[in-house]
């Protein structure tokens, strides 16, 4: 059952692009920091190779002192230029580093930036489809990956550079020497074979398994409330051991080959040392040596530089597979081109645009199962609908539509006369507002919750609306009058006080078309009906469009909407409509009416269940 | 794990340790010996220069010497990969128990607790803190001992080899290891600024995409832009200073001094006769090795204060008290169909800072008589949602007393409370699990028909046989799938299952068709006979048929009673009353009856 969970952490399926596109991005976004990064290089390579010459001066010290006739001077001379060389690559390294690590935190940001925006701007349709904890992963913790693998590069750089820079210098003093250092490889293609194939599964499901506690944690949070109401907190916790213990098991696996490593290591730069010295040793005896015992030394030292770079290598390999895969999210994402976007010659809404019309329009969030069918309808300026059918039927959707948060599959969408596609958003938002069902607030306080209808508005004004719609008195009770912040979406206020901080948000923005879907569903009689009284007074006379759960909204459009499976199928005024005695009486009697108190008798409701299903055809 | 055990993040930090102490220190003991594994080939290697030196040929002590350095090496291999294994089962076992630890804790405190705090930074807590006190421990500790003990076997070595070596080694030595623990202090706080803003930016990040209707609808991007931007350049910026951190570092001049030092005076003795050219190559082999042990170095005492900073965090959240405590002596019986009474309550929800903010409910005084039918009504916020919390026990009264049967609840445990006590919460959550088990998610051990005679019962059961997996659908993130008048019946039939002795509707059924809700209310009725239920609705035709009218206002107690006498008595209710879909109709009947009269 723990299938779909989220994962927040490392979501690594398999990697869909070669790795040279990866990198080739990754250069394209580094690119943006040309000028850092290529003085960054420069000190690299003159700081790598200062570290590489240090053991140099050590051997030759040796090879001083056992040259007969050596003074002191000479010594003095070589200890110096050892500390110079020193100090000269600390200094190199750390302007290096404190370059870099600017570029890298701007390389970060940029792309984080970059990702969000896109994501903000992507179709709904993608957005709503991936969990919101996996979408917020894309841009935190994936970048995050992605900056390790920047720094991994760098990294991986400057030791490539030393190990060729070592191998070089071994190889001068004399190949024989090189060649010796070369034996300690075998381990490291072992190791890197080993992670490479075996580690990198095990990496992967203990990731995968990772994921899932992280997912199992953030849904037990959110449902606490519920685990709580029905005493489930033991069961909760036992099933998150079960989940952490095969998150150990993974993970455990995992450890252990990272732990086989360092030994085989380190065993290995000390096999290096033995065959070292007994290589150097032979060529450095007899008559003729061709080796000094200064650079038997120098060997020693070298093969031990040589297996860090490697060592390090292969552990970055991992790393780094983990921050290809990264971007490789980060470019799914990216290349999800939204399609509702303003077109090339998109004009802003029209001043005297007004009304709006549905003209043959069909719909479906997913392929083959139309949600709307072949809508047609014209709502005149300033005219107030009124929207009707069962759940499901399809009126959140209409609603969506005109806000352009999806393009219809056939038909189009009228303001005026003018298609909305053909308009700018920016201008169909201003004109347009909608109150959703599922209110949501944001985690400011509640001034600024709702100035997000108009950035523009001033408190007094602010005030002066809450007053009118009656949020003004539990909005002044609260802790913090106004300024009280709402945490998480709203759970320090109750779902009423929410619902009317989103209707006083929405009539801030004071669009000249209002949608108002299920509004005040959360809201008792008596506030319902201060929010009705402040609509009729602000939206007087302005196109409006009721999606309806009572029958007193009903009671106040000029015309009803009934909507059934996705099809329009009765419009009128509430009389004509009841006289028609169709689908919508049937609704009325059993949706509406019994909101009035006319006894529901066991025969009525049988009778108006029948007919409900004779009308919907079931 | 009893909560409060910490007494300090230190000793938190190294539970995982503390927790095996015989295998610590064996496994300190074995990383040491490592250390020493690991200097003497080039002691040994010192040796075998001299003998070259000496004799110009490969004599056979020159080749015992190299087989030893060889031996040196399986010995070496065995030693630290025991060390590395006794580290990764401790710390590893640790980090579940951890985990699982703090997922309990956090469970077990009480609502409060989650009203103060983020669940966003609980989880990052639960998942990133740990894994970064497990790395401080490993790879982190471990390495810092071997390299420690590298360090001190250096000195002992040298101080060993020559006096004055080993004073400037005991004088540099130490120097370094001070100034890199210094060094390792510095980032303490940019650390946990790190963490923090880290938390920032997830929760700004995640908290548009949940809205992210509401910023289209108003066409906020470009403003969302701006506002991400400022999150992420902060983040940026301290990601800097971190990475800055480790830019001059100050140690590495300490130790290229000793060893130039060495140098010096070490060539100096084998100029005047005093050193060996092997003893010159044991010096500087043992100190040039410890050129990767002081890169090491500042980088995991590093890892090692950060994870000092998380077990801070994590221990701040563990020794949170609760002031919703477990009575000491419980009642364990109590006639539930008694009367509840709220006797002189004020209620306040402990805001962020822990503080108390306002009464939400103020001076309540209230009897309901055991087995009534209650319904409760009042303006938004007005604290409806806030007294049947109250009678859950998922919070105490700030100040008076909630009793059932004489019964202060305080004296209850919330255990038995909510196994007596059901409720239908307002937002319905349901869980991603399948239909049956979010329905016997109050009675795990019910078989599958009385899981479905609940549903009938809420009547679900006809559109859950409708669906393609019945019973063993999926439920998406929230119960997103499902429609508000589905979500409200699964709640009920939940609730139904779950068996309460006292029945609490927050506003449940407003999603729900008449018809149905006709027949889901006598089948309530059935199951609640002899039992009390209060509900919170909008619906008139509950409030005729209650026993007991209770109207709330901004946390007052405005009326109580039942419908023709509040009508009478009652402003605040009458107002309200009027505005109740077909009331008017209702009203003008009632006159006509009493016309009639
Ligand atoms: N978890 C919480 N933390 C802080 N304050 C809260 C919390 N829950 C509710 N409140 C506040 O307590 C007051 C009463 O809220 P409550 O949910 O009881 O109202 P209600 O009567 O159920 O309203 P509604 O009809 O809108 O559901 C409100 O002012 C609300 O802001
Ligand atoms: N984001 C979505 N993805 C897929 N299907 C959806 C989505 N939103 C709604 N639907 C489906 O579209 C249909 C119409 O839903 P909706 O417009 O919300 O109806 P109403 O508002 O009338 O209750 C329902 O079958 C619903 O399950
Ligand atoms: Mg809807
Ligand atoms: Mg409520």
């Amino acid at each position: 059952m723990s299938r779909r969970r989220s994962r927040f952490i490392g979501q690594t399926e398999k990697r869909s692009r070669p790795i040279y596109v990866l990198l080739i991005k990754m250069l394209e976004y580094l690119g943006r920091f040309k000028r850092i990064i290529a003085v960054g290089a420069v000190l690299v390579l003159i700081s790598t190779i200062f570290q590489a010459i240090d053991p140099l001066v050590l051997s030759w010290g040796i090879d001083l002192v056992l040259t007969p006739g050596s003074t002191i001077t000479g010594v003095l001379i070589l200890g110096g230029i050892y500390v110079g060389l020193r100090l000269a690559s600390w200094i190199l390294n750390s302007i290096n580093t404190w370059i870099l690590s600017g570029a890298r935190a701007g390389f970060v940001q940029t792309i984080q930036q970059d990702l969000y925006n896109h994501l903000v701007r992507t179709d709904l349709s993608y957005l709503k489809s991936e969990q919101s904890g996996n979408v917020t992963a894309r841009v935190t913790s994936d970048i995050d990956d992605l900056g390790t693998g920047v720094q991994m590069t760098i990294d991986v750089s400057s030791q490539v550079l030393l190990l060729v820079i070592t191998f070089v210098i071994m190889w001068l003093t004399n190949p024989l020497i090189a060649l010796t250092a070369l034996a300690v490889t075998p381990a490291v293609v072992f190791i890197v074979v080993l992670f490479g194939t075996v580690g990198q599964r095990i990496m992967l499901a203990s990731q995968h398994a990772y994921g899932e506690v992280s997912g199992q944690i953030a849904e037990d949070l959110s449902g606490i409330h519920v685990a709580k109401a029905f005493n489930r907190e033991e069961e909760t916790a036992a099933k998150m051991q079960q989940l952490n213990q095969e998150a150990y098991r993974h993970g455990f696996r995992f450890m252990i080959m990272m732990t086989l490593m360092q030994p085989l290591i380190r065993a290995m730069g000390i096999i290096g040392i033995a065959a070292l010295l007994f290589v150097g040793g032979s060529l450095a005896i007899g008559t003729a040596p061709v080796l000094t015992l200064g650079e038997v030394f120098l060997g020693v030292i070298l093969v031990q530089r040589f297996l860090w770079p490697l060592l390090a290598l292969s552990w970055m390999a991992t790393q780094f597979q983990a921050s290809l895969a990264s971007m490789d999210r980060t470019l799914d994402v990216l290349d999800v081109k939204p399609t509702i976007i303003n077109s090339p010659n998109a004009v802003s809404l029209k001043e005297t645009s007004d009304g709006i019309s549905f003209e043959n329009l069909s719909f479906s969030y997913v392929e083959g199962t139309n949600v709307l069918n072949n809508v047609t309808f014209k709502i005149t300026p300033g005219e107030t609908v009124a929207m009707v059918g069962h759940t499901g039927a399809g009126k959140t959707t209409v609603a969506a539509l005109i806000n352009r948060f999806y393009d219809p599959q056939e038909g189009g969408i009228l303001i005026g006369d003018q298609d909305i596609k053909d308009v700018t958003l920016e201008s169909l938002h201003d004109t347009t507002a909608l109150i959703a069902q599922e209110p949501y607030l944001f985690d400011a306080n509640v001034l600024e919750n709702i100035r997000y209808g108009r950035q523009s508005a001033t408190d007094q004004e602010i005030v002066e609306l809450c007053k009118l719609i009656g949020a003004h008195e539990f909005i002044e009770v609260l802790s913090n009058g106004y300024d009280t912040i709402v945490t998480e979406g709203g759970k320090n206020l109750s779902a009423g006080q929410v619902q009317m901080i989103a209707i006083a948000r929405t009539m801030l923005a004071d669009p000249k078309i209002l949608i108002l879907d299920e509004a005040t569903s959360r809201l008792d009689a008596y506030s319902e009906s201060l929010v009705q009284a402040a609509q009729e007074k602000l939206f007087a006379g302005r196109t409006t469009v009721v999606i309806a759960h009572r029958l007193t909204t009903i009671a106040n459009a000029s015309r009803v909407f009934v909507f059934d499976h996705g099809e329009l199928i009765e419009k009128g005024t509430h009389e004509e409509l009841l006289r028609l005695g169709g689908k919508y009486k049937a609704l009325y009697d059993t949706y509406y009416a019994h909101q009035s108190v006319e006894e529901l008798s066991e025969e009525i409701a049988k009778i108006a269940q029948e007919e409900l299903a004779m009308v919907s055809g079931k | 794990m009893a909560k409060g055990q910490y007494k300090s993040a230190l000793s938190y930090q190294l539970s995982a340790l503390l927790r095996y102490p015989g295998v610590t220190v064996v496994a300190i003991g074995l990383a040491l010996l490592a250390s020493l594994l690991q200097a003497l080939p080039i002691i040994i290697l010192g040796q075998a220069i001299d003998e070259l030196a000496l004799t110009n040929q490969l004599t056979p002590r020159f080749m015992m010497l190299v087989f030893t350095i060889l031996g040196l090496a399986g010995g070496l291999f065995a030693t630290i990969f025991a060390v590395g294994y006794a580290f990764a089962i401790m710390v590893l076992r640790w980090e579940r128990d951890a985990r699982q630890e703090f997922f309990e804790v956090v469970s077990e405190n009480s609502m409060t607790f989650h009203d103060q705090v983020d669940s966003r930074m609980l989880l990052a807590v639960s998942m990133q803190d740990i894994r970064w006190i497990r790395f401080s421990l490993n790879p982190a500790l471990r390495t810092i001992i071997t390299t420690i003990g590298s360090f001190v076997i250096t000195v002992v070595f040298l101080w060993i080899i020559d006096l004055t070596l080993g004073i400037i080694a005991v004088i540099g030595i130490p120097l370094y290891i001070y100034f890199a623990y210094r060094y390792a202090v510095t980032v303490e706080p940019v650390r946990r600024a790190r963490s923090e803003q880290n938390e920032r930016l997830t929760a700004s990040s995640q908290e548009v995409f949940r809205g992210i209707e509401v910023v289209r609808a108003f066409g906020a991007e470009e403003y969302e832009y701006e506002k991400f931007g400022k999150v992420s350049k902060e983040y940026q910026r301290i990601q800097t200073r971190e990475g800055r951190l480790t830019a001059f570092y100050r140690p590495t001049l300490i130790m290229t001094a000793v060893t130039g030092l060495s140098f010096l005076y070490g060539s100096n003795q084998v100029l005047l006769g005093v050193f060996s050219v092997g003893t010159l190559v044991q010096v500087l082999g043992l100190l040039v090795a410890l050129d990767v042990a002081g890169w090491i170095l500042p980088r995991f005492l590093l890892e090692i204060r950060g994870g000092y900073v998380n077990a801070q965090r994590i221990v701040n959240i563990l020794n949170w008290k609760d002031p919703l405590k477990e009575p000491d002596k419980p009642r364990l019986t109590l006639n539930w169909a008694g009367d509840i009474v709220f006797e002189n309550v004020n209620f306040s929800y402990a805001n962020n800072n822990g503080k108390n903010s306002n009464y939400v409910l103020k001076n309540l005084n209230l009897r309901i008589p055991g087995g009534s039918r209650v319904a409760l009504i009042g303006g938004p916020g007005g604290g409806k949602s806030t007294i049947l919390k109250l009678l859950l026990r998922l919070y105490d009264p700030t100040e008076g007393r909630v009793l059932i049967d004489g019964i202060d609840l305080r004296n209850i445990h919330t255990r038995k409370v909510r196994k007596a006590v059901g409720l239908v919460e307002q937002d319905i959550f349901l869980f991603r699990m399948s239909i049956r088990d979010n329905i016997a998610f109050g009675n795990m051990v019910a078989s599958d028909e009385e899981v479905i005679e609940a549903a009938k019962r809420a009547q679900a059961h006809e559109f859950i046989s409708i669906m393609p997996d019945g019973y063993d659908a999926a439920i998406g993130e929230r119960g997103m799938t499902l429609s508000g008048g589905q979500r409200q019946r699964l709640a009920i039939a939940r609730t139904i299952l779950h068996d309460p002795k006292i029945l609490l509707l927050d506003d449940s059924v407003s999603a729900i068709d008449a018809q149905t809700e006709y027949f889901l209310r006598k089948a309530l009725d059935e199951v609640m006979q002899d039992r009390t239920s209060i509900t919170v609705t909008q619906r008139l035709r509950t409030l005729l048929e209650s026993d007991l009218i209770v109207v709330v206002d901004k946390g007052e107690l405005v009326a109580v009673g039942i419908h023709k006498e509040l009508l009478e008595t009652s402003e605040h209710y009458h107002r309200i009353f009027e505005r109740l879909p077909g009331a008017l109709q209702y009203a003008n009947g009632v006159t006509d009856t009493g016309g009639g009269m």
